[in-house]
């Protein structure tokens, strides 16, 4: 199908006013591409041509203007900006998204997915009606799937399975490594996944310049040596890299503060691919915009390439206690609070359902020693990311070995004093106060 | 009645497998070391890094108690990772921590359809799996790995297409889809049955 098209058609169906909201309703329900649909069904045209949509579930009695007209008095009220609600600069650039990219990114979605039923335990929402989509009708068949026997086909780069990649790295340690040698040291010791880059952060720290994506033949040299998952890092907003990795095949992406930002004020909208997305955050806003883009995991910006603790652990006790006012909230107090962290009222809701992240959190940025790694995961991260941390140490393959240890005894200082001993020297560290504003790589992308 | 099953808990979908069982009416509780308690009626091997794992169990012991415990007829279902930490033969190199018992072949991320181990995330898929017994379910699968050549006492539970997803071999269950991120469905019906089973039986000496 044509998006360009569909999204002609979708555009002639509906006043101006209308479409100004379009994306905010998507920024709300990123997931559930079954509200576009109650929004706004397919017009008859675009039914008859095969567009993938077969029916089921409940149909919607309420009146079309009647429904317009309770989202636009719901949601036009929490929109920064108007209506004299004040919204900070951070809330502004969430908003400002073009109406253009998200009707083309619900296209995407809808034809990637077959049904649209959310995964157990990742935010399935029953206020949504039940409604199974796939494309065998283009043939002109209608879709085979009903009530008892689901829809036959295929689908890939679900949300579930986004989602399910990140769960299956919980209480593991994603090292980062620059050759095939370091993955080979990583796997064996016991990695549940490597990041492929150029230059660890510290190095990149040091050689200054502009910081780009790795180069594809260093991905691809790592991801042929070892069987775990491999992920590289894309810039802020560069989603042409990201595709490039997504073409290479790699498992996951990280939109990364360490290297130079693309975009200074729009991030990568992760839903319209099929690979999961990383992303850092500072605190509890960032991390639900970055949900809201469709972040499949979340991990603690931290100060990457410091070997200095202290900004990820900031940044993880930032999110835990905006998150416990999250969870403490009163029902009516959640748009008040939306419009505080600056996020969709949909991803408050997810957290609430949750009583936590709705998606692993990981940490990130300075984690140097076995220590650190246990201090992260007791402060409530599903597992770490170590950046410089290992193969700036004098004995990488042990260092590696000891967080790994660390991260899955956590909650056992015999264990974390055990293999905290003769792992050698750890990297030399940066006192993250010395580092003048511009060196600061976690203010990037908020 | 109510059995105890025990899922390993260092890495992995464990925390999914502790809130499946529990939403199915059953007691989880996470299995970190050896030895195992004496009322454990089953354990399930969560979906993972299969590498990772496995080195915690050999680490942490509880892979020759988990053995043992096997060999006594102790149920046990291993999703993915898990599947083949429990398969007796594996292409390529094999992880540490293995308890090699179910006679078959696996291939880790092998739906990739070139080169051995080549599947990568873009390969994972969701899809309809036929059971055995008639009933059509969906499965999770995330680089997951095939099954080959089932011997002589295997049944194959659920295929999708031609392929076998999810096999028995005695008390053991192994499937290569992920029942945990998708509401359990017949294998933990089945897997339950037999460990209700077997908590039963406690009393009576546990051979196979």
């Amino acid at each position: 199908m044509e998006p360009f098209r569909a999204h002609a058609t979708r555009k002639k169906a509906f006043p101006q006013a209308f479409q100004k909201i379009l994306p905010l309703r998507n920024s709300l329900r990123p997931d559930k591409v079954r509200a576009a649909r109650w929004w706004n069904p397919a017009p008859e045209e675009t039914r008859e041509r095969g567009q993938n949509l077969c029916r089921r579930g409940p149909v919607w009695s309420v009146p079309d203007v009647f429904r317009k007209s309770l989202f636009l008095a719901l949601f036009l009220r929490c929109r920064p900006g108007e209506n004299g609600v004040r919204g900070g600069p951070v809330a502004q650039d969430r908003f400002e998204r073009s109406d253009v990219m998200m009707n083309l990114n619900v296209h995407a979605r809808e034809e990637r997915n077959c049904g649209a039923e959310g995964g157990a335990g990742m935010g399935g929402d029953a206020a949504v009606p039940r409604e199974v989509r796939c494309d065998a009708n283009a043939s002109g068949n209608g879709c085979p799937g009903t009530d008892d026997v689901p829809c036959p086909r295929v689908r890939r780069g679900t949300e579930t399975l986004k989602e399910g990649l990140a769960r299956m790295q919980v209480g593991g340690v994603i090292m980062d490594v620059t050759n095939a040698e370091q993955a080979r040291i990583a796997e064996s010791a016991g990695a549940v996944a490597v990041m492929a880059l150029d230059r660890v952060p510290s190095e990149l720290r040091k050689a200054g310049g502009v910081a780009r994506m790795a180069a594809p033949e260093r991905i691809l040299e790592i991801r042929e040596a070892v069987s775990i998952p491999v992920m590289a890092k894309a810039r802020i907003g560069h989603f042409v890299e990201a595709q490039i990795l997504e073409a290479l095949g790699v498992d996951c992406i990280d939109e990364s503060e360490v290297l130079t930002p693309a975009d200074e004020e729009v991030h990568i909208d992760k839903h319209a691919f099929s690979v999961p997305f990383v992303c850092g955050c500072r605190n509890l806003g960032e991390a639900l915009r970055r949900i809201a883009e469709g972040a499949a995991m979340i991990r603690t910006k931290g100060e990457a390439g410091t070997g200095n603790v202290v900004e990820a652990v900031r940044h993880v006790r930032a999110v835990a206690r905006d998150l416990r006012r999250v969870l403490a909230a009163d029902g009516e107090e959640l748009v008040s609070l939306a419009r505080e962290l600056g996020v969709p009222v949909a991803q408050l809701l997810r957290c609430r359902e949750a009583g936590r992240l709705p998606v692993v959190q990981f940490a990130a940025g300075g984690i140097a020693t076995p220590a650190d790694a246990a201090l992260m995961m007791r402060l409530g991260c599903d597992g770490v990311f170590v950046g410089s941390g290992i193969f700036t140490s004098s004995d990488p393959r042990r260092r590696a070995e000891a967080i790994v240890e660390a991260v899955a005894h956590y909650d056992d200082p015999s264990v974390l004093a055990r293999v905290s001993s003769g792992i050698g020297e750890a990297m030399a560290g940066t006192d993250v106060r010395r580092l003048a504003p511009e060196e600061r790589l976690q203010e990037r992308g908020v | 009645m109510t059995v105890r099953i025990g899922v390993v808990a260092f890495q992995g979908a464990w925390g999914e497998h502790l809130r499946l069982l529990e939403r199915l009416g059953t007691e989880g509780f996470p299995l970190r070391s050896g030895p195992l308690p004496e009322d454990l009626a089953g354990v399930v091997l969560p979906g993972g890094e299969s590498t990772v794992i496995g080195r915690h169990l050999a680490a942490s012991g509880l892979s020759a108690a988990l053995a043992a415990g096997i060999d006594a007829g102790l149920p046990a279902l291993g999703t993915c990772a898990g599947a083949i930490l429990l398969a007796r033969r594996l292409e390529g190199p094999a992880p540490e921590g293995r308890i090699p018992r179910v006679p078959f072949l696996v291939r880790r991320n092998a739906w990739g359809g070139g080169a051995p181990q080549s599947g990568t995330q873009r390969d994972s898929f969701e899809g309809v799996l036929s059971w055995n017994d008639g009933q059509s379910s969906r499965g999770v699968f995330i680089r997951a790995p095939r099954f080959d050549e089932p011997e002589e006492g295997v049944t194959v539970l659920a295929r999708f297409g031609e392929e076998p997803v999810a096999l028995r071999w005695r008390n053991l269950f192994v499937a290569a889809f992920h029942p945990e991120l998708d509401g359990g469905g017949p294998l933990h019906s089945l897997f339950l049955d037999a460990c209700r089973r077997f908590g039963s039986n406690a009393a009576v000496p546990r051979r196979a």
